[in-house]
């Protein structure tokens, strides 16, 4: 198995980088690591996962800028059901536009959406929710929200906390065959062994079991735990 | 006028609620403030201040380096105001401001050093027209409030007034880059034994070229983005020192730092990377405030870290020393990993840097272990680590993954059992890793450590 992540030098903030590699030691997967300014290798050779992670916002607008070229390569790679896994702000990447207040920065229009800035304000928030059986924990801390979802289909069921449009128990995140995208941070793959596991397995990989994954799950039920006792506060 | 009044009251009301703070035995540094700030918005403006404020701000290193620098001026006869014993924030330094003048409404002191929290630079620093703003270093901090350093380089971009005088960390190439038009002066540490190039840490911040995107090359790097480098394509590169520190010998601790065309040798505070470039930092931020050569030695030769960040105690066969380890904070607690990693003989490690507001109120975002360098603890010299408090299960998970051998690790609920969990090899040190709301925590957590310590001394 091979996974790719895009700009590793600035898609990388809030220990996102640790989806990759946790990833990858499950699969026993190599990774590809592509800067800035190289072509991605899902447009040369076999990917099976592209990864991408959070970023400032400036950095936001290098990596729309990196990859305007791709558009059309990274639309035929979902349509055709090739996995991409984007968290954090990295969502917004994939967006028509990004509503910002020194304008509007035109992103790479793969989904039928707009995210709206609100920076200096941060949203923060914890995150329960649902990936079909699956209930999935999470962390919010984020300078943006999507305005109009333009009605593309949701990554996962809200529980409690905020969706991608910033309002609680809406929809979460985008997902369109195997694109998958979250505003949800971190190392969002082993904070829920459960939904790694079925990627894992949605991807062709013939795992019994995640690393440490007694630990894993462990730390997965506490929170679920603290995430679905109605005593504990989610918004920061 | 009606400003005018407003500030009277202000000042009045705040002064009323100092005192009775005081007699009920608070320190009043930070309500008193916060009064007068929502009676007279414009309190930090208008209230008589200092001839001299010196603002330090920072990610980390700002408290260290505040109380350097006052430590500093009062052994040079210079009257401080500080707000040390309080926040950091407009309320707090409104407290401190408020301390400092007379009933007249005259200052009292002829110097002030304010450490100022990044975020509200913006709010402080335009009304208390700093004559020097002393910028530690930009490193990633809380993920929920600061973001990542980009968005904290912006409040520093918009809160540091015009034309204000700078004194900026060389090595960090985030910080070095505030404020280009400003007049400003660069400290840094020269290349040093075991400096890299290559990044030794999980994250760096400045890996691409700030003007044209291309992958940056160190020169020589301490950790993290902090060091010397340069785009091999643009030509950009890290700037020139003023003050610099170099012949740094951790053994000896000792460090020399030249200025004003010579050099002199201090005393460092302790023997760790981030300690040298505080005092490196101090010593730039006393010669730009004028102070000769002599007084500079002088001053700092006396200078002593703040206790409730590192102390040790001796207890049975076993030192048991507290550290610091910023929670929330991926940065400082790598530093605090990389430095206990690197002491000397056996330890054994009690991690407790949970959060524990965040843990009352909800439940802490976690993100931050996974930007942070656990791969420091897997030595084999660290024989044990109690992973302990709210977060203990994701501690021990973050562990394993960094690869420390399970049968070295426990998994303990509350803190002050952790200590239950230790061996206490004779000659071995105790390390309590403690993170900033959870100092009483920890003094009470080294107390079961050196009683258990003792006991185990005593039965051998």
């Amino acid at each position: 198995m091979i996974i790719e992540a895009l700009y590793p030098e600035i898609c990388n903030l809030f220990g996102d980088r640790a989806n990759v590699s946790y990833f990858a030691r499950a699969a026993g997967a190599r990774v590809i690591e592509t800067p800035l300014g190289a072509p991605p290798a899902f447009t040369r050779e076999r990917v099976d996962l592209v990864y991408l992670g959070s970023m400032t916002e400036r950095s936001q607008e290098y990596a729309i800028g990196a990859l305007r070229e791709y558009a059309d390569a990274l639309r035929a790679r979902i349509a055709s059901g090739g996995a991409i896994f984007a968290t954090g702000n990295a969502l917004e990447l994939f967006c028509e536009r990004i509503m910002a207040d020194g304008g509007e920065i035109a992103a790479l229009g793969i989904l039928p959406a707009s995210a709206r800035r609100f920076l200096p304000r941060r949203y923060n928030g914890l995150y329960l929710g649902s990936f079909e059986d699956i209930k999935i924990v999470g962390f919010n801390s984020r300078f943006s929200e999507i305005a109009d979802g333009g009605g593309a289909p949701s990554l996962f069921k809200t529980e409690r906390g905020a969706g991608r449009d910033g309002r609680p128990l809406s929809d979460e995140g985008f997902r369109v065959n195997n694109f998958l995208a979250t505003y949800l941070l971190g190392p969002l793959l082993i904070l829920n062994p459960p939904f790694t596991k079925k990627l894992l397995r949605s991807l062709g990989a013939s795992i019994c079991s995640l690393p440490f994954e007694d630990a894993a799950m462990a730390s997965y039920e506490k929170r679920l735990r603290e995430f679905s006792d109605p005593k504990t506060g989610f918004e920061y | 006028m009606t400003g005018k009044i407003q500030f009277i009251i202000a000042l009045f009301a705040g002064k009323c609620a100092r005192l009775a703070l005081r007699i009920f035995g608070h320190n009043a540094s930070y309500l008193p403030g916060a009064v007068a700030l929502k009676i007279c918005p414009d309190f930090l403006g208008r209230v008589a201040k200092p001839e001299k404020i010196i603002c330090v701000t920072g990610t980390n290193g700002k408290t260290t380096v505040s109380n350097l620098l006052e430590d500093c001026l009062r052994s040079l006869g210079k009257p401080v105001l500080s707000n040390r014993l309080g926040s950091n924030t407009a309320a707090g330094i409104a407290a401190a401001l408020m301390r400092g003048v007379t009933a007249r409404g005259r200052s009292k002191f002829p110097v002030a050093v304010l450490e100022t929290d990044e975020r509200f630079a913006p709010l402080i620093m335009p009304r208390v027209s700093p004559s020097l703003v002393v910028v530690t270093n930009l490193f990633r901090d809380s993920i929920m409030r600061n973001a990542h350093p980009e968005f904290i380089f912006d409040f520093l971009e918009r809160g540091i007034p015009d034309g204000t005088p700078l004194l900026l960390n060389g090595d960090d190439p985030i910080s070095s880059r505030l404020k280009p038009e400003n007049p400003r002066k660069y400290f840094g540490i020269e290349k040093m034994p075991g400096d890299v190039s290559a990044c030794p840490n999980l994250i760096c911040d400045m890996r691409v070229c700030p003007e044209c995107r291309a992958e940056l090359e160190y020169d020589y790097r301490r950790y993290h983005h902090i060091g010397r480098c340069r785009c091999t394509k643009c030509g950009w590169s890290s700037p020139e020192y003023d003050y610099a520190g170099f012949d740094a010998d951790f053994d000896a601790l000792t460090i020399t730092f030249s200025a004003r065309g010579g050099a002199d040798k201090y005393r460092l505070l302790s023997d760790s990377v981030f300690n040298a470039y505080n005092l490196v930092c101090a010593a730039g931020a006393l010669s730009e405030l004028g102070f000769d050569r002599a007084d500079v030695t002088r001053a700092l030769g006396q200078a002593k870290i703040t206790q409730s960040r590192y102390n040790a105690v001796k207890s049975g066969k076993s030192d048991i020393i507290m550290q610091m380890s910023k929670d929330r904070n991926a940065l400082a607690s790598s530093r605090a990993f990389d430095y206990v990693s690197s002491r000397g003989g056996t330890k054994e490690i009690i991690l407790m840097m949970n959060n524990l507001s965040d843990n009352r109120r909800w439940s802490e975002n976690t993100c931050w272990l996974y930007d942070c360098d656990f791969e420091f603890l897997n030595r084999d010299e660290i024989t044990r680590i109690v992973a302990t408090g709210p977060r203990a299960p994701d501690y021990f998970l973050r562990l394993l993954l960094a690869g420390v051998p399970e049968n070295r690790l426990r998994c303990v609920a509350e803190e002050t059992d952790a200590p239950d969990a230790l061996e206490y090899p004779p000659g071995g040190s105790v390390y309590i890793l403690y993170g900033t709301d959870a100092i009483d925590l920890a003094y009470k957590v080294r107390g079961r450590a050196a009683a258990a310590a003792a006991g185990k001394a005593g039965a051998v």
